[in-house]
Order: structure tokens, then sequence, then C-alpha cells
């Protein structure tokens, strides 16, 4: 009798398919509850803007002039608002710059734009006479020679003066822009439109639809590196108050909107949301939780710590998750999972029953999901699978200009190197090698710092693009690294032969971000919010430091991303076999 | 050029057509100097980003005195956009008025007035922090001598209108002004044998302070000030004529002395809400016990009608 009530609770517990003893798999991990925490950031919003925006390391937002002054903020009066550029901490901002020295920007920072190398922008300018309209700024020299942000004279040329368009958002790509505005053609009261650009100029904007504009405003549109769609609205069905929705871009269009449930959203007004650009582990948005400036509340986004170790590298696919049940990876949600877990998420919206391109796309089915999981792993497998010409290169950054500076030499361990120059967020970075494994060039890197170039680190190239995705496996010879006629560097090895190749008996991948010719011991270090404790292990005469203990290289490929943006910029992922540094090419498969 | 020495002629003929040994107007409550300093300098007058009321209320045994005050910085319409409140921007104008009402037991005289105040702020720098502002405020003064029936002095009614002005330099930590308060004078009685004097007369006044930031955390500054006022008669006596203050913030909360009569002992407080404050100004006299001497007891009360118009949450603040 016993026996048949254990067989029947085994049964039960493996029939129900939400019980947390069914087999582990991805999704087992994913917990909406546990997802993303949003926390408030202490920053005043300051009119006429809501929001921030991310902007190169950090974010740029409106302040006031006053806070330049050495005296208490209480002690001041007046001051004039612009426009400040800040590398925030967690939940705190950090040390302000004024974003541009020759140009006042008093203008909503929410609503400002940027392409992906920062040399362009768009933003909103309203003045007395003329209603709120999208303008472009540029990042060029200026009369003195410096570069700073220039803004054109005068509006895009589709802004009417007899509308207003306001929040623009730009494409990854650069190639579309949506905004909101309050045509004549709108759905009812401000509506997303769509331009598209043609090199030359931007194209007539185009209503975004009925699938996403409805009788209420839509307003605070986003666009993230995938052109999934943000923005607020007040004409569906929600929490309360204007709601963030999302919008899946299936390439030719957007399926239709879903809310991104009430981890976001509340029964006041959320807008202003944006997501991290470069790292997408970090978003922001904001809450009105009245009427008045002071009600404007900040509150940022982040990975709870157990979903670094997940899967989900971005939080775009986060927020796909919360809304759709399903990320771009094909990891799902199961319905009864938000409800035993209290998630709430109000009433679907026919969803992709119409895109701005009129095209049909029917809900995902569990068919599409497993293809879509099948085209996840394959786009996940590592970089080893790929044709050399996209090999990832690793190269040693020591310098950053404003100008370019063009071809030059430097010396280094008594080498002449070639500097190779490249273009990033605003800067010219300058560096120097072109290794195939990341030891060459932390090999490099280590003599270059003992040489005076103290703050040099090692960046990874792809396509001759800073390349911030999964490390390759070291030792991987790329063609373009053979070609290069690098300067020798001393081959480091590992300190035991590897094991049998592709065996991971006992292989563990730890993320290492500091080396010292002293041992440190184990200790804590504070990483996203969370404290990890560090272990340390001695290699080639130098005593390094990592942190976690993963069993694949993609779940530490995360913390290093979440190293690297508390400024461990040469953090990197190693394995090890039985405690020891492996370099076993196959273990990175 | 004729016109301009003409014009300081004529100033300098009224200046010596008044040259009257008296005090300033409204001369009390003592502590309008501390918490409305405007009404001695129309400058002042929107100097501030809020805009506050002041009441203000003094006693010194049977004596009595009243001043209602407000001073702000004009706002215009800014630019709308869309997913914002309503801007509001400064303009260069400041404006100001007080009602006061001052009760003298010891010579027996009542003085009721107003002020209006115009003042404009000029810009030094392109963040907006330091001004130099200029300002003018018209009087109107009514003064009531009782008289005294045992020298057989009848009663005397006074109106008279005035003027003033100042220049006021102000910024974060640094704020210095001069005025001229009550520039035309005062009337006298010369009718009778009995001649009276109304006890205004034309007043010079400088005002000086810094202030330095002592401990961030806690908002702690402290700023020493000096008044220093004297009249045509450009008699200087340090114990009369230089006034220092020193002030004490902490935070929310201020606290300081003001040595207005060195022969008392003086203190006060105040405390800023957002939206009002609260305030106090003690003086003891120093060399008599205080059943001898009437202590001043004065309390300041005010409130911040102001929106926020420049993108600061903390409407009201020193």
């Amino acid at each position: 009798m016993k026996k048949l009530y254990i067989i029947i609770l085994i049964a039960i517990l493996l029939g129900n398919p939400y019980s947390g003893f069914s087999s582990t798999t991805v999704q087992d991990s994913l917990n909406r509850n546990t997802l993303i925490k949003v926390d408030p950031f202490r920053l005043e919003i300051v009119s006429p803007s809501s929001g921030v925006q991310f902007y190169r390391d950090g974010l740029v937002f409106l302040s006031n002039t006053r806070v330049e002054d050495k005296m208490v903020q209480n002690q001041i009066s007046f001051g004039t608002p612009d426009a400040y550029f800040t590398v925030y901490n967690d939940t705190t901002p950090g040390v302000r710059e004024i974003f541009s020295s020759s140009t006042v920007f008093a203008v909503p920072c929410d609503g400002m734009t940027f392409n992906k190398d920062y040399t362009v922008m768009y933003y909103t300018k309203a003045s007395k006479n003329n209603p709120e309209r999208i303008y472009r700024a540029t990042f060029r020299p200026g009369k003195n020679g410096k570069s700073d942000w220039i803004s054109d004279p005068e509006p895009l040329s589709f802004c009417s003066d007899r509308s207003t368009y306001t929040h623009p958002a730009l494409s990854a790509d650069g190639k579309m822009l949506v905004f909101a505005c309050n045509r004549n053609d709108s759905e009812g009261g401000f509506d997303i439109y769509i331009s598209r650009s043609d090199d030359s100029d931007w194209s007539s904007p185009v209503n975004a639809g009925k699938v996403i504009n409805g009788t209420g405003d839509e307003f605070s549109p986003f666009l993230d590196k995938d052109n999934n769609l943000y923005f607020s609205s007040d004409g569906r069905k929600g929490f309360g108050g204007y709601d963030l929705y999302v919008c899946k871009y299936n390439g030719d269009g957007w399926e239709g909107p879903a809310n991104l449930s009430d981890k976001i959203n509340s029964r006041y007004d959320e807008f202003s949301f944006t997501i991290d650009p470069a790292s997408g582990q970090s978003a922001f948005f904001t809450r009105r939780m009245s009427s008045g400036r002071q009600s404007l509340k900040l509150f940022r986004v982040t990975f709870f710590s157990n979903t670094i170790a997940g899967e989900l590298t971005d939080l775009s696919n986060a927020f796909e998750y919360l809304a759709y049940g399903v990320t771009g990876s094909g990891v799902t949600s199961r319905p009864a999972l938000s409800t035993s877990l209290g998630s709430k998420q109000p009433s679907p919206e026919p969803a992709g029953e119409k895109t701005i391109a009129e095209k049909k796309t029917e809900p995902p089915t569990e068919e599409k999901l497993t293809a879509e999981r099948i085209k996840a792993a394959q786009t996940n497998a590592p970089e080893i699978n790929k044709p050399a010409g996209n090999a990832v290169v690793f190269r040693v950054q020591f310098s950053s200009y404003s100008k370019p500076k063009g071809n030059y030499e430097i010396k280094a361990g008594g080498k002449t190197y070639p500097a190779y120059e490249y273009l990033y967020s605003g800067l010219y970075r300058a560096c120097v090698g072109e290794f195939s494994s990341q030891a060459d060039a932390v090999s490099l890197q280590n003599i270059m710092k003992k040489e005076g170039y103290k703050d040099a680190f090692v960046a990874a190239f792809r396509n001759d693009e800073r390349y911030f995705g999964q490390i390759p496996p070291a030792g991987q010879v790329t063609e373009t690294a053979k070609a290069a006629n690098v300067p020798p560097v001393k081959e480091i090895g590992p300190e035991t032969p590897p094991a049998e190749t592709g065996s991971k008996d006992n292989v563990v991948y730890r993320v290492q971000f500091a080396s010292s010719d002293k041992p440190k011991g184990s200790f804590d270090i504070r990483i996203r919010g969370n404290n990890y404790r560090t272990y340390e292990y001695l290699y080639n005469g130098l005593y390094r430091s990592c942190v976690g203990e993963f069993s694949s290289p993609s779940q530490a490929a995360i913390m290093q991303q979440a190293l690297k943006l508390e400024g461990f910029s040469d953090a990197f992922v190693v394995a090890f076999r039985d405690n020891k540094r492996s370099l076993d090419p196959a273990l990175f498969k | 050029m004729s016109s301009k020495r003409n014009l300081l002629v004529t100033i300098c003929v009224v200046i010596w057509l008044y040259p009257l040994s008296g005090q300033q107007m409204p001369f009390n409550p003592i502590s309008y100097r501390l918490f409305s300093p405007f009404v001695l300098n129309p400058a002042i007058a929107g100097s501030k980003d809020f805009f506050s009321t002041d009441f203000i209320a003094g006693f010194t045994g049977k004596s009595y005195s009243q001043i209602v005050s407000g001073n702000a910085r004009i706002a215009k319409k800014g630019p709308k956009y869309t997913e914002s409140a309503a801007l509001r921007s400064f303009t260069r104008f400041g404006v100001g008025g007080s009602v006061f009402n001052d009760f003298n037991s010891f010579d027996s005289t009542y003085t009721t007035g107003f002020n209006v105040a115009l003042s404009y702020h000029i810009p030094l720098n392109n963040k907006g922090l330091t001004y130099l502002s200029i300002g003018a405020s018209g009087k109107g003064i009514y003064h009531y001598f009782a008289g005294d029936y045992d020298f057989n002095i009848p009663s005397k009614e006074f109106y008279f209108p005035n003027v003033d002005f100042g220049v006021y330099l102000y910024g974060p930590d640094l704020m210095a002004g001069i005025s001229a308060t009550n520039i035309l004078g005062a009337p006298s009685d010369t009718s009778t044998i009995n001649n009276y004097q109304v006890p205004v007369s034309r007043q010079y006044n400088f005002i000086a302070g810094y202030k330095f930031l002592v401990y961030r955390p806690l908002n702690i500054v402290i700023e020493p000030s000096v008044m220093i006022s004297t009249d045509d008669s450009l008699s200087f006596k340090p114990k009369e004529n230089i006034e220092p203050v020193l002030k004490i913030y902490v935070g929310n909360f201020c606290i300081g002395t003001y040595f207005n009569d060195y022969s008392k002992v003086s203190f006060f407080f105040q405390y800023r809400y957002p939206r009002f404050y609260l305030g106090t100004f003690f003086a003891l006299p120093k060399d008599a016990p205080y059943f001898q001497k009437s202590p001043t007891t004065e309390i300041a009360f005010g409130i911040n009608f102001s929106r926020n118009r420049s993108g600061y949450n903390r409407s009201s603040h020193w």
C-alpha cells in the first residue's frame, strides 16, 4: 500500500507540469518574481525631462547648474537647467559632468536618442512660439576645435509647426526613427509614428497602425537592439494610468502590444522606458505617483543575481518573457507559473493581428517555440563553429582620444607595435597587437602596464568591430591574426596538459578579473548588488582572482559581463579541470 | 552732460534740504532685517526663486510693531513639453511689498506705512547663480505724534512719501549690498513754537556676508555678516553703526545672533518647512535685570506661495 502511495505521488509530481520536481530545464530557472528587480534610483527629475537616457557608459539626464556649485543645495537659488552625464552606481548617480560645454540642452533628456557610435543625436525642443519638434545634433569639432554636440538650427524636415513631435527613438542600425505625435491622422491623442532614413533625409512619418495606436495616448517609444518597440499607453487594458507595453519586432513589423506586467506597471503612470544598448543589463523607467513634478520617481531595472547564472543575457529577453511569456531565445513561461506565484498580467490583446506592414502573425505555437529554441541554440553555438573570418581577435587598448591620431607606432617590451585605431562611443581608441588568444593579449597588456600604460586593457574585436559577446576558445588562431604578422609574445601554456580532449568531467568555469604577484586570498566582492566569494589560484607566477563557479562557459560569460559593468574590463572566462586551469579549446564548446 | 549735472545738483540740494537725524523707517520690528531684508534694500526683492510672505510681530514693553511683507522674482510661461508639467521660467524682474505699523510707547508715536519695491536682476555668469540687482521702492508713511498734555504740546499728524534705492550682489556664498533709504527724509512741523521733527532720516546701509560650508552631510553652513548704517551726518560710532550678525544653518534650521543693540544679548532661530517657516527673535538687556528693562520679543511666520518654477523640488530654502 505504501508503495502504491509513493508511485501515485511520483506520478502526480511527474504529471504535473508546474511542479517544482519536474526535470531541470532552462524554463525552470526562470521565475517572474525573481527574474528582474526594480529599485528606486536616487536622481531628481528636472522639468522638462521625464526620465533619463543611456549615453556612452552612463546616463544623460537633466539637472540644474546649481549642482555644480560647492555650496549645499538648500542654500542656492536659481541656476539654469542643463543636460549632464554621469556614470552611475547601483542606485545612485556618480560624479556628474556637463553633457555639452558649448550648447545648453535644457530639453527632455529621456527624449534624446543616439546612433550606435554616439556621433548623431535626435532630441526635441520647444520654443515659446513653436510646439515640441525633433532636432538633430552631431558630435563634431566646434569653433574651438574641441568636439562637442552641435545642433542643427532647424528641426527635421517632416516636423510641422502644427503638431507636437516628442520622444524620438532611433533603431540600433540608425535607419528607423519612432516618435510620438498628435498629427491629424492619429487614432486619438498621441500616436506612435515611424520615419525611415534614406541616407539623405527622413521619410514622411507613417502612423504605426491600429494594433499599436489606440484611442488613448501612446507616447514615450523606445526601440531595443532587436527593434522591439516599447511605449507607454493609457488606451488599453492595464494596471491603471499609463502602462508600459512591448511590441515584438518580427522583421517586417510589430506584433500586438503586451503589457510589461505588474513587475513594471502599477496603478500609477509609467513611461520613459529605456534599456542600456551596450550591455542590456540595465533599464530605467519613470513612475508618476500623482500629479505634479515632485511625484516623478525614477526606477532602475536589473536582473536578479540568480538570473545572471541563468540563460537570459539581455533585459530585452526578460521583458519579452514578462510580457509574452516567451523570450527571443525561446525560453517560455508556463501559464500556471504566473498564477501560482501571484504575478499578474492583464488580459492579452489579440497579438499579431496586424503590423504596420499589414502582416498577419499567428500567436506562437508550441511547434514554433520549439523551432525558435533550436534556432536560438544554433545562435548560441560557440564561435569556433563560425567561419574563421568572423573569429574574435584581441587587441590591447591603451588610450582614447576625441580626435583621430592616424598611423603611429609605440614601443612596448622592447618591440615596436603599430597602433590600431577605431571609433567607439564617440571617441577614437588606440590599440596594439592582434591576438587570437586572450592570454597572449593579456601578456602584452601586462608588459604595457609595467611600461606606463596603466589603463591598458584587452578588448575583443570581430570583423574589426568591438565585440562584447562570448569569448571564443583560447588558442584559436584566426586567418586575420595569422596574416597580421604580430610580434611574438610568450606563449602561456596550461599548468597541466589537458586531459582527454572534449571531456568535461570535473570541469568548472570561473571568471578571472585580477592578477597579482602577491597572494590576496579569498575575499568578498560586490557585483551588481550581490556579494561573491573570490577564488584564488597560482598560474604562471601570478596569483589570479576569480569569481563564480559555473558548469557552462555561457553562464560564466554572463558573470563576465556583470564584472565588466562593475569596471573589471579585463574580466574573462577561464576553465578549470580538476581545479586546475585548462586551456583546452574543447572545454569552451 | 549738463542734464546729468543738473540732476546731480538737484539730488545734492534735496539731500541738503533734509539733513535730518533720525532712524530707519520702518524701525521695528527689528527682525525684519533678518527675515525679510528686502525692506531695507529693495534690490534684494526677488533674489530667491520662491515667493515667500512674512508676518512679523514684535513687543518691547508697551511698544509693539508689525510688518507683513512679501517678495518674489516674476515668472513667465516657458515652452510647453508634452511629457512635462507646464514650465515656467524667471524673468529678470523682482517685486516686493510690505505694510508696517509701529507704536512707540516711549515717545507716544504711531507710524504706519507701506512700501512697494521693484528690482532688476542681471546674471553675472552663464550658470545663472550669481546676480547683480538694482532696485527701488516707494513708500507712503503716516506718522502720528500724540503730543504731551503736561507741556501743552498738541498732537500732530504727518503724511509723507519716501523713496529707497539699492544695489545687491548675490551668489551661492557671497552677498553684499548697499542701499539708501528714506531718501526724501521726513517733514517737520515748524508752525508752532513746539517744533516737531518726524524721527526719520535718510539712511545709508551696507550689508555683506559670506557663507562657509562647514559640513556637507548635515548641510551645516556658517554665515557671518555685517550691517553698517549711517545717516547724512556720517557720524560713525562702531557700537552704534556696525551691527554684526552670525547665522548657523543646520539643514532646515537656523540659529544666530544679531547685535542690533550692544546693550542687549540677542538671538534668533528659524525653521523652514517646504511651505512655511517659523522664526523668533529675542533681545535681553545685559546690564540690568530683565524686569527693569523690557525684553524684546518678536515672532515671525512665513508662507511660501510659489509653485516650483526652476525644477527645484525644495521650494523653500535659505
